[in-house]
């Protein structure tokens, strides 16, 4: 009845007054009962047998007349003359028989009673005696009975109280299990049901957003073939004439238009041509790291362009990428602008020409391409040139293929200082922000910025790790301070050497 | 070809007996010996109906016939029923076909294993295997039989599907889960069917409605099939009581029997609706089709799922009714029309029109409401659902479809070598029942090598 709720301090504590106050009656009762159990009497003893001693005697004397002699009369009589005996003797001698013959029948009489009853003084013993055994066993299995009942009674608590520990303690797990069960399907079944609801709704927005996505691929391309054609347009020989001509054709005065510019190819690196091709090879191994590590970390982008074709690795350096995608039986050629690095390709057999990005995509036909790669290059180019190579790669690659910019990630202060103006031939510095917004803006989608090359942590600031919660609160709230500050510098300093952006022109 | 067919059949009430049993006629041109169970609790061959073009024969037949004439194919019709328990031992020795009716077994596993056979270290084994991600400890929970709705989130589905040469399913995107979570192991779509209902009714509607004292010119909301706590009705009477009296001519019409534990009854008293729903009870599949003709709008509303494709639903679909149906992520590509918006709801954005209503699992109530309003409410609509439905069935699922699908499945099948037993394989499951007659032959000096002898 209790199991409804929960029971307050207050009932716990009269349930269990009560319960102790039954259990103190109880035991009252019992104890009383037991001390009330009858002591056994000493059992009655039969009387004594009947005493047949004299019995035989008894029959044999019991005659008295008839047999005594004549003759032998009394000694007293002796004194008697003889004349006088002789005349009283008769009438003696028949008063004596007399006598005797009544002393005879009495005591005939009186052993016959004797004689019968000796029988039923027998059976009057034996009778007493079976009464009395059969009353002291009756005494004896009563007083057993008594014993039993006690014992009886002794039992009901621990017999009761186990019982209802069984039954109660089977109930609450039957209950348990019971609810536990049933608990656990209804809130199993609610998250599923959640689960459920919130995967069909997902599945139907990821295919709405990859709609938008196509949508707004296919807007961006219009947007940038609109942009080309106009720029063609401007470029055309004439063009700043006929708008000239125009603005001369409208009501307002004519504006003057730039007809150059737009479309001129910018310089890649203002520095490229300065620098002897030899001294950069020179340089790419003494900063760029050895063959072997740059071939490890350029694995990780051999999956992006499985099952791809007509790859090109722009800024191919010594061809170490163009090798691991030959192995991985990918096609692609390598580009890169500096001669020697071409003829170190060509060297290991490998597909690689000497060119400018901009000019040698613009000679490729549009979706030529399956994927280009441009690895530690576009911090190369200048912001305008950047822009424009985005824009004509966009053109050169297929729908659905991939591009992959890794560079330096000049948002950590150890990347700039130490790798990025280490390099004389660095055009602009890209923040990873920077280069997903200008990738976008070009129309490629599906874009993601991969952190690579994590600063060591061995390398990085070290926290305080001296303070303890033993330590004076002063002390633990300045390691604190330390510590958040040095999370803020490892932050800033020493996070990501490198990034990648990975796109796809959908 | 020569094929050996796995399957419950009727009179056994289920649906993939019924399933099979309108299959198999459709594949005669094969050489088709069904399989049936014959053991100690199932009707066996003499108690199974017989179907045409098809050889009924006992399980324990297949073992010598196929070492002595070989199947070309092995099809195992799977479900989570313990009615397909008696396949797993051939399944997982003989390779072939295993058409995967639920993605969901676990229940239907543990009963065998845990309530039937008190086999509870196989279980814990296969469950393991099957999941070895998962704490092993978690088995406990199912022997201790507390599991209940957790077992969704262990289908225990690998033992099948690694055993299998190849896994079909009746929808494209358990298809794709499927492969996605078994790399290596082929599974492959093969479209459901159902035979044309509007070919089999016999009774006119009028007259099926009049049999159950329904009025006229109620507009008649029908579900069919068993009355189980899955087909979400004690929802829809929740939102019928709500909106009975906007819509007086909505009436529910339940074709299909009550287990006992489930009274639905009760429900429908406690909501006062028993003027507005009617139950008929069990009724033969042959009458089916004149139920299916008497309702407007069909019920097809399924929680939790197994993420089965309803054999039951497409009948009603290709009836022409406007269907109802959960909004549930296996049927993401089926067009369906959210009432609220009135737009339609698809994973396939260049869907066209909708063929059903689908109802958010998390936001039932209301929208079941809208549902019962609006199609109640709204011939046209019902007439255009109803015709979309028609057409969807046959573009994707007729008859003809599941059997072209089904013979480019045997075909395939055919082909592919049994697959290798993966690592931790429960050893159970690698036993060969020969052990007896090893050691008994043995003994007398003659050594058997079971295996041997059969692929010889």
């Amino acid at each position: 009845m209790f199991f409804g709720r929960l029971l307050t301090p207050a009932e716990i504590a009269t349930l269990k007054e009560e319960r102790e106050a039954a259990d103190r009656r109880y035991n009252a009762a019992l104890t009383a009962l037991d001390q009330a159990i009858p002591k056994l009497p000493e059992s009655p003893h039969p009387p004594l047998a009947c005493d047949e001693q004299r019995l035989p005697e008894l029959n044999q004397r019991w005659q008295v007349a008839g047999d005594a002699p004549h003759g032998s009369m009394p000694r007293w009589t002796r004194w008697l003359s003889a004349p006088l005996w002789r005349l009283v003797r008769g009438r003696v001698e028949a008063e004596i028989h007399a006598a005797l013959q009544r002393q005879s029948a009495f005591n005939s009489i009186l052993v016959d009673h004797l004689n019968r009853n000796v029988a039923v003084h027998r059976s009057t013993r034996e009778a007493m005696e079976t009464t009395i055994s059969v009353l002291r066993s009756q005494l004896d299995l009563l007083a057993v009975f008594h014993s039993r009942l006690v014992e009886y009674l002794q039992q009901v608590t621990p017999y009761v109280d186990t019982k209802d520990r069984d039954e109660t303690l089977a109930g609450l797990l039957l209950g348990l299990s019971t609810g536990l069960s049933s608990g656990l399907h209804s809130i199993t079944d609610e998250f599923r049901r959640q689960l459920e609801a919130m995967q069909a709704r997902e599945q139907r927005y990821v295919a709405a957003v990859d709609e938008l996505r196509t949508s707004i691929g296919s807007v961006q391309q219009t947007g940038l073939m609109l942009k080309r054609e106009v720029e063609r347009l401007l470029a055309a020989p004439g063009a700043a004439g006929a708008a000239r001509a125009g603005g001369a054709a409208g009501s307002g005065p004519a504006t003057p238009v730039p007809a150059t510019g737009v479309t001129a190819v910018p310089s890649a690196a203002p520095m490229a041509d300065t620098v002897n091709a030899y001294k950069y090879v020179g340089f790419e191994n003494k900063f760029r790291g050895s063959e072997v590590d740059i071939r490890a970390r350029q694995m990780t982008y051999v999956d992006v362009f499985r099952g791809a074709s007509d790859v090109l690795d722009l800024g191919c350096g010594r061809g170490e990428l163009l090798a691991l995608l030959k192995e991985r039986g990918i096609p692609a050629r390598g580009l890169d602008i500096n001669h020697e690095m071409v003829e170190a390709c060509l060297s290991l057999g490998l597909d690689a020409r000497e060119g400018d990005a901009i000019a040698y995509l613009e000679s490729l036909p549009d979706a030529s391409l399956g994927g280009l790669i441009a690895l530690q290059v576009v911090e190369h180019f200048a912001p305008a040139y950047l822009v424009r190579f985005l824009d004509v790669a966009f053109h050169k690659l297929r729908p659905g293929a991939r591009i992959v910019l890794e560079t330096l990630n000049p948002s950590c202060w150890v990347a700039f200082f130490e790798a990025y103006i280490r390099d004389i031939t660095h055009a602009w510095p890209l923040h990873p922000e920077t280069l997903k917004y200008l990738v976008v803006a070009s129309g490629f989608q599906r874009v993601d910025v991969r952190m690579m090359s994590p600063y060591p942590e061995a390398a990085k600031l070290q926290h305080l790790s001296g303070a303890t919660q033993q330590s004076p609160l002063a002390l633990v709230g300045l390691a604190s301070t330390f510590n958040d500050n040095v999370n803020k510098l490892n932050a800033l300093m020493f996070s990501y050497l490198d990034y990648a952006v990975v796109a796809e022109r959908l | 070809m020569r094929i050996a067919w796995f399957s419950p059949l009727p009179p056994h009430r289920s649906g993939i007996a019924a399933y099979s049993a309108e299959l198999l006629p459709r594949l005669r041109h094969h050489e088709i010996d069904a399989f049936v169970d014959d053991g100690a609790d199932a009707p066996g061959v003499a108690g199974t109906m017989s179907v045409a073009g098809v050889t009924l024969r006992g399980t324990y037949d297949f073992p010598w016939r196929h070492a002595t004439r070989p199947y070309g194919a092995v099809v195992y019709q799977l479900g989570n029923q313990t009615c397909h328990d008696y396949m797993w031992p051939y399944m997982v020795r003989y390779p072939g076909l295993v058409v995967l009716h639920d993605a969901q077994l676990h229940q239907a596993r543990a009963l065998g294993l845990l309530a039937r056979r008190r086999r509870s270290d196989d279980y814990r084994a296969e469950f393991s295997f099957s999941h070895p991600e998962a704490d092993p400890d978690i088995a406990e929970i199912f022997v201790s039989g507390l599991g209940g709705a957790l077992a969704y989130q262990w289908p225990m589905l690998r033992v099948p599907i690694a055993s299998a040469r190849l896994t079909a399913a009746h929808n494209t995107w358990l298809v794709r889960d499927l492969a996605g979570r078994f790399p290596g192991c082929p599974v492959q779509h093969v479209r459901m069917g159902t035979p044309d209902p509007l070919a089999q009714a016999r009774t006119p509607s009028i007259e099926v409605r009049r049999r159950h004292g329904i009025r006229e010119g109620a507009v008649v909301f029908g579900s069919f099939g068993r009355v189980t706590p899955e087909k979400q009705l004690t929802r829809v009477l929740l939102a019928l009581a709500e909106v009975a009296d906007a819509v007086p001519a909505a009436h529910l019409l339940v074709v299909g029997a009550a287990p006992t534990y489930f009274d639905f009854g009760a429900d429908v008293r406690a909501l006062g609706l028993e003027g507005r729903v009617t139950v008929t009870g069990y009724v033969p599949d042959a009458d089916l089709a004149d139920y299916l003709g008497a309702v407007d709008v069909c019920l097809n509303l399924r929680w939790p799922t197994g993420r089965e494709t309803s054999a039951a639903w497409i009948r009603c679909l290709a009836a022409g009714k406007p269907t109802v149906i959960s909004d549930l992520v296996h049927l993401g590509d089926v067009p369906a029309l959210d009432l609220r918006s009135m737009t339609v709801a698809c994973t396939d954005p260049t869907a066209g029109e909708p063929v059903c209503v689908a109802i958010e699992l998390n936001n039932d109530i209301p929208m079941l409401r809208l549902a019962l309003v609006d199609l109640a409410g709204n011939a046209a609509l019902r007439g255009r659902l109803g015709a979309a439905a028609r057409r969807y069935w046959a573009a994707h699922a007729t008859m003809d479809l599941m059997a072209h699908d089904y013979e480019a499945a045997l075909d395939r099948v055919s082909t592919l070598p049994d697959p290798a037993r993966p690592a931790g394989w429960p050893a159970h499951l690698a036993d060969d029942g020969t052990a007896t007659v090893q050691r008994i032959t043995a003994a007398m000096g003659v050594p058997f090598d079971w295996g041997r002898a059969e692929r010889t």
